[in-house]
């Protein structure tokens, strides 16, 4: 008895001791956090050295002991995803990009919220089971979207339906409510109620007020009871990015979300072709300080495969090469069709204007004397990159949905293959096809049968990661690339997609409907080829079909 | 050095929290006379003076790690001194590893503070009950 009284009074005696030791960690954790976010900070671009990036993933896997200790499983988790990160970057030979860059930080973000939003500190050992995977799970920073509206029925209907689509939603009654620090991360917008009771014009007033909070460039969507010009200006001045009148359309708004969602564009991708090593160096560094990614060749036979590799946005190619000119590579090159759109931009000692001339015939698109200065070489390949990526949207992408069309996903596939192949790394590829699509363009028309398709390609957008490749194959089916995945964390993400797809409710007119979909997931190595992979998901897509519809099957697994 | 109840422990780790959080457990609950320190070398500079029973220390440090610390504490002179492991490494092929090295046991971090003494307590039992 006396023991057994001792005990408890001695654990009673740590939870306090424990409590104390968390609020410490808490007050101290932000400040951690800057530190470590500064230290990032200062290994970007030519601070990168692996001495500085090894310090750091100390002080993550430190911080992954102390906070699961304390109890803050879910930050702990978080710093454990980090450091998965951190130690492939550790083991790359190159030092990480812009995008790579601002996911991490984005890391550190969402450790300091899980501190705070981690309500239960009582240890439980089931939260670090299976602790060696975590890394590998498919993480996704959800989109923030903030709600400021006094209609509670509105309100509820609007988390309901966005939420399907994986937004995470913040919910506000009043603007007054949202002030600095309110607000559990950045939004990727604000929707607002602008209707006010006596009519008055809140716009810009309201925007200010969010602006204060949230910052500058937070996109602003108005909803309001009012259609008339002079509200909709009103709107408009206060720079809102849409404008939606009650009661509101919510695919509009779903589009609109969407929009506003999509990811960063990636930084331009720059092959430069030159073998003179010590140019080609030149102008490497001289794009990758202004953030552009590159690929040197020495040797002219390497160009195809790196093209299918990289997928350069605009080809940097020296004119005098050992084994075959640039003019001869530009003709190859734009022998194949998938090329034909990619710029080249030739780069000679030559200042003979009629020789250049003629390079452009070959289909060069410029000439430049080398070496080209920075401050000429980089907006020039900058506007040429971004002119050949509007031109190859219209190409590549499917009107309606946005999603990639069927040649240019298969390319797409290839490439995905080869780096998986080279790396010995996973890959997967999942087919989607919606159950009975005919019935419902027969029952509701052609129009609602196009909602239900671009529901579907805004769902994939939002909970796949930027790195999935996602393509419509036509008709109601969509193709799915995801790298470094194993086949079960296809068949796992897919089917949370299949359960949320099923939940969403599309809008006709004689009221709303479901429609579910069925997946099949191909995985490689057990398929080795694009056409493969195409067809191991295929055959388990019909696989699923015939059983019965609405489910996910990994080729290779038993009904 | 040698005694049948476990009562002096010296711990090492380099991430001061975790320290406190150990250091804390194993007195309050577990009742232990504990001295911490935050490298390798300290621990080893300290074990004549403190003649601890057990020795609790962490694998990822940056100048001397676990792994070499035991190394020295094998020497005949430290007479089977018990060394226990605590690492946030958790891949098995790993954990195999440092198993294999011959230490008493491994703790894994995150670890519950609540029950640490216990644990602690239950590694000594089983190398003495032998």
């Amino acid at each position: 008895m006396e023991g057994e009284r001792e005990r408890r009074a001695s654990a009673e005696q740590l939870e306090k001791e424990l409590e104390r030791l968390r609020a410490n960690f808490l007050e101290k954790l932000p400040a951690r956090l800057q530190a470590l976010v500064e230290e990032w900070h200062s290994l970007q671009g030519d601070g990168w050295s692996q001495d500085g990036a090894r310090a750091l993933h100390r002080s993550v896997h430190g911080l992954i002991g102390t906070a699961g200790s304390l109890g803050f499983a879910k930050m702990a988790k978080t710093a454990r995803r980090l450091e998965r990160r951190l130690v492939a970057l550790l083991e790359g030979a190159q030092p990480p990009n812009r995008n790579v860059f601002a996911e991490v930080i984005e890391w550190f973000e969402r450790m300091g919220e899980d501190s705070i939003s981690d309500g239960d500190t009582t240890f439980d050992p089931s939260s670090f089971e299976n602790m060696a995977e975590w890394g590998t799970t498919l993480f996704e920073p959800r989109n923030l979207i903030v709600v400021v509206e006094q209609e509670d029925p509105f309100a509820r209907e609007l988390a309901l339906r966005l939420g399907h689509f994986g937004f995470e939603l913040q919910m506000f009654k009043k603007i007054d409510e949202m002030v600095v620090g309110s607000v559990i991360r950045r939004p990727a917008a604000v929707i607002m109620d602008l209707s006010s009771p006596d009519g008055e014009l809140i716009g810009e007033e309201v925007a200010t007020k969010v602006r204060d909070a949230l910052g500058e460039d937070v996109p602003l969507v108005f909803v309001s009871n009012r259609s008339d010009i002079e509200a909709r200006l009103d709107a408009v001045r206060a720079g809102c990015s849409s404008y939606f009148i009650k009661p509101v359309n919510y695919s509009d708004v779903l589009e609109t979300l969407d929009r506003l969602t999509r990811s960063e564009p990636e930084p331009y991708r720059i092959l430069i072709v030159d073998d003179e090593p010590d140019t080609a160096d030149f102008h490497a560094t001289s794009l990758e300080a202004a953030g552009i990614e590159t690929v040197t060749v020495t040797d002219p036979l390497d160009v195809m495969s790196q093209l299918v590799e990289f997928q350069p946005d605009v080809i940097l190619m020296d004119v005098y090469m050992p084994g075959c000119t640039g003019l001869e590579m530009a003709m190859v090159i734009r022998q194949e069709e998938a090329f034909v759109g990619v710029p080249i931009v030739f780069l000679s000692r030559e200042t003979d204007r009629m020789k250049q001339i003629a390079a452009l015939g070959e289909g060069g698109d410029d000439f430049f004397t080398k070496p080209v200065p920075p401050d000429h070489l980089v907006p020039a390949v900058s506007a040429r990159a971004q002119r050949g990526r509007t031109l190859r949207l219209f190409m590549e992408k499917d009107g309606l949905t946005g999603l990639f069309r069927h040649s240019r996903i298969i390319e797409q596939l290839e490439a995905a293959v080869r780096r998986a192949d080279r790396q010995h790394g996973r890959l997967a590829v999942a087919m989607l096809d919606i159950d009975g699509f005919k019935e419902v363009n027969d029952e509701h028309g052609h129009l609602v049968g196009d909602q239900v398709l671009k529901a579907l390609a805004y769902l994939l957008r939002q909970r796949l990661r930027m790195s999935d490749v996602l393509g419509r194959f036509g008709g109601d089916e969509y193709v799915v690339v995801m790298p470094d995945t194993d086949g079960r964390a296809a068949l796992q993400k897919m089917d949370d997609i299949r359960r949320n797809f099923a939940a969403i409710d599309h809008e006709a007119v004689h009221g709303s409907f479901t429609v579910t979909l069925s997946c099949g997931v191909g995985e490689f190595p057990a398929a080795l080829t694009s056409h493969e992979l195409i067809a191991a998901a295929d055959e388990a897509l019909y696989r699923a079909k015939r059983g019965g519809r609405n489910q996910v099957l990994l080729a290779g697994d038993p009904d | 050095m040698g005694s049948i109840t476990l009562q002096r422990i010296l711990l090492a780790d380099d991430e001061p929290d975790i320290l406190e959080i150990a250091r804390i457990a194993l007195e309050t609950v577990g009742g232990f006379e504990v001295s911490v320190c935050t490298s390798g070398e300290t621990l080893l500079d300290r074990l004549s003076e403190f003649e601890p029973d057990l020795v609790i220390v962490d694998v990822l440090m940056p100048d001397m790690t676990g792994p070499e610390v035991f190394e020295e504490i094998r020497r005949p002179e430290f007479d089977e001194l018990p060394v226990v492991y605590l690492t946030g490494v958790i891949q098995e092929e790993e954990l195999n590893g440092l198993h294999e090295t011959g230490v008493a046991d491994v703790i894994l971090k995150p670890f519950d503070p609540m029950t640490l003494a216990d644990r602690i307590n239950g590694i000594w039992k089983g190398r003495n009950g032998r």
